[in-house]
């Protein structure tokens, strides 16, 4: 009776251990977004478990609701490792946004809110008496949210736009949902009749991560009058409509050193250091060495 | 049998007490005053302005383009120096090594004179190795907490400009460099170990930092490649700071 009891504790620690737990680099911040343009795009997520599948099947899903129980009609199984596996320790999921959509009666072209999944893994687990519960609980580690975003950003104000030498300053306003800002400098294109002139070419363009929301954009001609325009992304990728067209000209300055040049200044630059310098150079680093490197006596 | 045991120990007992006989017998000495650690060097931090002396350049015939650009105002510099004691008896003599990092900003100007929306800087870093001596026998022995002292040393300074976010190129020509000089330098320090000086002792059983000073000193520096010409980087300046000797 003893060494039965012993036993089944030995076995319940075992399984009261087991967890699963979800990694890889589509996972951000414990969230897959994506956007409606990679809606069928596969997102690939490696599980890894410890303990033993003691009591039933345990079951990797997602749910549109929360992870208990097993999966319902309208949830995706994504992974089944039976009652006894003690195999199958990790693996690959492939997630698809379209696939969990359909699941549930949903399209991606449908679906115009923002719908979020959980990924799930649950199972029956061992109480501390090791007998089984009845019903399946959550044993997944990591709360990583699958989360189909449709709708853009709105479009950014016009950008506010400075002239600098053979370059443009240019300051973007960051819309509530975004995380990457784009402008683009584009040749105008003059209006019918002299009107408003439209954006042409894309020049330049460069993309900054919202924390940083003034833009230089250089190699630009001076005395030219470019069009400029901004996007803002969300975490899905969602592309912003363009922002109003701004319009900037890059203006030539002299800097202090044009100045001084300018004036007759003879410096050529460089560092000063003939064989000499060097060997002056090689003695201040030597005592520098010294000087810091020596250890107080005490 | 009992002999043998009451002989034993009686040496057990003789052997451990000959120790502490012996003890007592070395002599105890007792300083008068606080025990201060041993002094090998000192570290020094100070700030100041620093107007380099471009627009005296024979070449530039007259014209101020430091002046045109930054204006009168001078360049704040903050410098870090690490000096080693290597004299110690009337007065204090050690050499020390010193590297800072000043920097000055103002708007480009449009070929009209206004100011652009671009920005230009000089940059500097400033390098010293000096040789120098502090009196401060009066201090220590005479309680007087001012010790004046001079330094004497090699400098290179390294230097650029920038317009906008790049070095500044005119002409062909780099912005950028490196000027050789030499630097004389006298000042005298304030010793504030005689405003708290149970802290001061505190400081240095805690800390090993002796003595605390605050100091102004006046710098005369010729750096322009020891009159070579081209961009003078030649100061007379203020700078003040405190000096930790450890």
């Amino acid at each position: 009776m003893r060494l039965t009891l012993a036993v089944s504790l030995l076995f319940a620690s075992a399984a009261l251990g087991q967890s699963v737990s979800f990694s890889g680099t589509a996972i951000q911040s414990n969230e897959i977004v994506v956007s409606k343009a990679d809606c069928a795009t596969p997102k690939q997520v490696t599980w890894t478990r410890t303990g033993n599948v003691a009591c039933d099947t345990l079951f990797i899903w997602l749910s549109d609701e929360n992870c208990t129980g097993t999966p319902g009609t309208g949830d995706l199984t994504l992974k089944e490792i039976s009652q006894g596996d003690t195999v199958s320790l990790t693996g690959t999921l492939t997630l698809r946004m379209s696939d969990a959509l359909t699941k549930g009666g949903l399209t991606c072209e449908g679906q115009t809110t923002e719908k979020t999944f959980k990924l799930c893994a649950t199972t029956k687990t061992v109480d501390t008496l090791g007998q089984c519960k009845d019903t399946d609980s959550n044993v997944g580690t990591t709360s990583v949210s699958f989360i189909f975003d449709p709708s853009p950003p709105v479009a950014p104000d016009a950008p506010s736009v400075t002239g600098l030498d053979g370059a443009l300053s240019v300051s973007v306003s960051v819309p509530s949902t975004a995380t990457q800002l784009r402008v683009e400098v584009v040749s105008l294109v003059a209006g019918e009749d002299g009107g408003t002139p439209t954006a042409g070419d894309v020049v330049s363009s460069k993309d900054q991560a919202t924390d940083n929301t003034t833009f230089r954009m250089d190699n630009l001609e001076n005395g030219v009058q470019y069009g400029v325009r901004a996007f803002a992304f969300d975490k899905a990728g969602n592309q912003s409509p363009a922002s109003a067209l701004s319009t900037g000209t890059p203006i030539p300055s002299n800097g202090f050193w044009d100045a001084y040049i300018d004036a007759g200044g003879k410096e050529t630059g460089g560092c000063g250091a003939g064989g000499g310098g060097i060997a002056l150079g090689a003695v201040l680093a030597a005592l520098g060495f010294w000087v810091t490197s020596r250890r107080k006596q005490s | 049998m009992k002999r043998a045991t009451a002989l034993g120990v009686a040496l057990v007992c003789a052997s451990a007490a000959l120790p502490a006989w012996a003890q007592e017998e070395q002599a105890v000495v007792v300083p008068e005053g606080p025990i201060e650690s041993p002094r090998s060097g000192a570290i020094v931090v100070r700030a100041g302005g620093y107007k380099p002396e471009i627009d005296k350049e024979k070449a530039l015939n007259g014209a101020t383009p430091y002046k045109d650009t930054f204006g009168e105002s001078s360049l704040l510099v903050i410098e870090l120096e690490m000096q080693r004691f290597f004299y110690q008896g009337i007065g204090t003599a050690g050499v020390g090594l010193s590297a800072g990092y000043g920097e000055k900003y103002a708007a480009a100007k449009l070929a009209g004179g206004g100011n652009a929306a671009e920005k230009t800087a000089l940059k500097l870093v400033p390098l010293q190795l000096n040789g120098f001596y502090k009196f401060d026998y009066a201090a220590f022995e005479w309680g007087i907490p001012l010790v004046p002292y001079g330094k004497l040393g090699l400098v290179y300074t390294p230097w650029w400009v920038t317009k906008g976010d790049s070095t500044n190129t005119a002409q062909g020509i780099k912005g950028s460099g490196g000027k050789w000089g030499w630097a004389a330098t006298a000042g005298v320090s304030f010793l504030l170990d005689v405003l708290q000086p149970r802290f001061a002792r505190d400081f240095d059983s805690d800390l090993g930092v002796n003595h605390s000073y605050l100091f102004a000193e006046y710098s005369y520096a010729d750096v322009d490649n020891f009159g070579a010409g081209g961009l003078d980087l030649s100061s007379r300046r203020w700078m003040f700071g405190l000096t930790l000797d450890y």
